[in-house]
């Protein structure tokens, strides 16, 4: 641990003694909306005047050194999307970017320190290396100025490479010689080589095979505790980020519905949004039910629904829910941005018991609430109860 | 015919060429100035095999110190042609914005007019003289570089790896000349190696038309205008260099063909459209 302590000898000299506690990032209610094109005859029309896709919406995150924050949720909610506004490859319309409580602009506009602060995994790992350089190119490109001692980078590029247990001759390879698992190895080697407080690491084990994925995380777990780097790790895949975050934020249609400790979101969800998630698990056992999927589509981010934008696909919702977008709530796993907590921790663990009657005793409550709403159709009556949520 | 034979072909006559512009001249005993008025005229023989001129001059002496200069100033042309053409497509790409608007509609304009026309007419302002040639040659041929490159760069730019390097606070001269030339520049060349040819016939064409190198310089198309007076009694005055300059051309026609052909059919297919 010889490197950790000299590395955070180091931050102490440039953050003050409270470098462990400060966030190194913080997003504070940040927004980004992209212009959408609009067809002729909506101009004419004037139609849509004010079309844009809301990618992020009011969205506040801090992410630490040594800790690992976990982003998940369904393609196109705008998990990309808040990666790009903390490395700066996308500034946002409203709120701000912060570096160690600094607002920052984009990365054209940070200093060489400011950009190597943060490190950065793509999510397409092959397009971010340059086909016609070497490895140890690409490496040694990202390399800071001033290499701390003591450090697993005074050994350069080997170093580095071992590190993440490749064999050092992988060095002098191109880019295409390498297998998918080598190359998302090497990008983690060199993210790490610029000695980054935060590495933000966009679906990095998507698209690898179980084996490798556990190899990835088990050394992204290595490097956290021996060099006290942070991540911000995106990811679709619920398992995945259960394994490496400590806290876990579940993001939908552009804002984050649910944070707290990973473990306790995940076990018991606080949002209907991410019960269903975890609830489209697949199981180890074959012989479970396949997993639910969630009914209906993710949001159109030009057209967000009023309200709480989860409530066309929620079996909770009702018109409260249409009309006002509820507030972050204390949950017994963290906060939840949902009207009905209580109801869905109930709903939660009542399925947790092995008596399906007991839980309908148990989750009687969302009907009630509901009835303006679900006495409309049927079916939605049907939907409505929490035991039977993901059945169909 | 396979198309690694065409390679071999065209490789094989690019490479003859080089080495008659290098050794050529030296290899001959005649000087392709000297005037020997009682042989002019004469047919092909064994002490003359490609036969004399109106003034006796040794014909094929010509051609080879020819050689030396139709590829050096081919050479040259395009040297520069592609020096211009890729650093203004680097800008435009790269800068984007009015500067991109600007450098575009001016390549817009070069390549609406047809080149050996405009080149024509810059070298009659210019006035007759070899160097002029190569002016207007370089003048009207760079448009399609920058074009090449310019589309080039617009696609490496959105690149990962181009913005893995700037989100390491590299700088923009880091990017572009570490990642966006090197990796912009397959094509260029290709595109050189084709249009070799074409400048070589641009120079013979304007020498032809008596813009270029002037008598007695020993140009492949200055010796064509000149063969032209004695079609009727010695055919091989401007058959000897019109099959040369047909097979220079083709030569590198060749060889750039393979050479596009030998890079990602994507880049073969953006060559395809200039």
């Amino acid at each position: 641990m010889s490197s950790g302590e000299t590395r955070d000898a180091n931050r102490e000299r440039t953050d003050g003694s409270a470098a462990d506690t400060a966030p190194v990032v913080e997003l504070r209610d940040v927004e980004k909306a992209f212009a959408t094109e609009r067809s002729i005859l909506n101009r004419v029309l004037r139609r849509d005047e004010n079309a844009a896709a809301r990618a992020v919406c009011g969205v506040s995150l801090t992410v630490g050194r040594g800790e690992a924050v976990g982003l998940v949720g369904e393609s196109g909610c705008g998990k990309s999307t808040l990666a790009k506004l903390v490395t700066g490859q996308l500034e946002p319309d409203n709120g701000a970017v912060l570096l160690d409580g600094t607002p920052v602009g984009d990365y054209t506009e940070r200093s060489g320190t400011q950009c190597r602060r943060i490190g950065v995994v793509f999510q397409n790992t092959r397009e971010s290396f340059d086909s016609r350089w070497t490895i140890r190119r690409s490496i040694e490109e990202s390399l800071g100025p001033a290499a701390s001692e003591n450090d697993v980078r005074t050994g350069g590029v080997e170093s580095l490479l071992r590190s993440v247990n490749l064999d050092p001759k992988v060095a002098g390879r191109y880019p295409g010689a390498l297998s998918g698992g080598q190359l998302q190895r090497v990008a983690i080697a060199r993210a790490l080589a610029h000695d980054p407080d935060v590495i933000v690491l966009d679906e990095p084990v998507s698209g690898l095979d179980m084996a490798t994925q556990a190899t990835l995380l088990n050394l992204l777990d290595d490097f956290r505790r021996e060099f006290g780097v942070g991540y911000l790790f995106i990811s679709h895949d619920l398992d995945v980020v259960r394994y490496l975050a400590d806290r876990l934020a579940v993001m939908y249609a552009g804002e984050i519905v649910e944070r707290g400790p990973a473990q306790s979101v995940f076990e018991r969800p606080s949002h209907p949004y991410t019960e269903a998630l975890v609830r489209a698990i697949p199981s180890d056992n074959p012989m479970d039910a396949p997993p639910e999927p969630l009914p209906g589509d993710p949001p159109n981010p030009e057209n967000r629904p009023s309200g709480c934008p989860f409530h066309p696909r929620c079996s909770y919702a009702d018109t409260r829910c249409e009309e006002s977008h509820p507030a972050f709530t204390d949950s017994r796993s963290g906060a939840s941005r949902c009207h009905y907590v209580e109801a869905v921790e109930s709903a939660e663990s009542g399925t947790e018991t092995s008596e399906p009657v007991e839980a309908r005793d148990e989750t009687s409550k969302p009907v009630e609430i509901g009835d303006e709403r679900f006495e409309s159709t049927e079916t939605e009556t049907e939907e409505a109860n929490p035991v039977d949520y993901g059945a169909r | 015919m396979p198309s690694n034979r065409l390679t071999q072909v065209g490789a094989g006559i690019v490479l003859a060429l080089l080495v008659i512009a290098t050794f050529g001249p030296t290899l001959s005993p005649y000087d392709p100035a000297e005037q020997d008025l009682q042989h002019r005229l004469e047919a092909p023989s064994a002490e003359h095999p490609l036969g004399t001129d109106q003034l006796g001059r040794d014909v094929l002496t010509r051609l080879l110190h020819g050689a030396r200069l139709s590829l050096g100033v081919a050479a040259a042309v395009t040297a520069v042609r592609l020096v211009v053409g890729t650093l203004v497509g680097l800008l435009a790409g790269y800068a984007g914005g009015w500067v991109d608007e600007a450098l575009m509609r001016l390549v817009d304009t070069l390549l609406a007019f047809p080149g050996i026309i405009l080149a024509l007419v810059i070298a009659g302002i210019l006035g007759p003289s070899l160097v002029n040639v190569m002016l207007a040659l370089a003048v009207v041929g760079w448009a399609s570089y920058a074009r090449l490159v310019r589309s080039s760069v617009l696609s490496l730019r959105e690149r990962e790896f181009v913005t893995a390097a700037r989100l390491l606070g590299r700088s923009r001269t880091h990017v572009v000349a570490r990642h966006l030339v090197p990796n912009a520049i397959a094509p260029v060349v290709v595109l050189a190696t084709l249009d070799i040819g074409g400048v070589i016939l641009g120079t013979a064409g304007l020498s032809f038309l008596g813009l270029g190198a002037q008598p007695p310089t020993p140009e492949w198309g200055t010796m064509l205008a000149s063969g032209r007076n004695h079609l009727r009694e010695a055919w091989w005055l401007v058959n000897a260099p019109g099959v040369l300059i047909m097979l220079t051309v083709f030569g590198f026609n060749l060889l750039g063909d393979s050479l596009r052909d030998a890079l990602s059919p994507t880049q073969s297919a953006q060559l395809g459209e200039l």
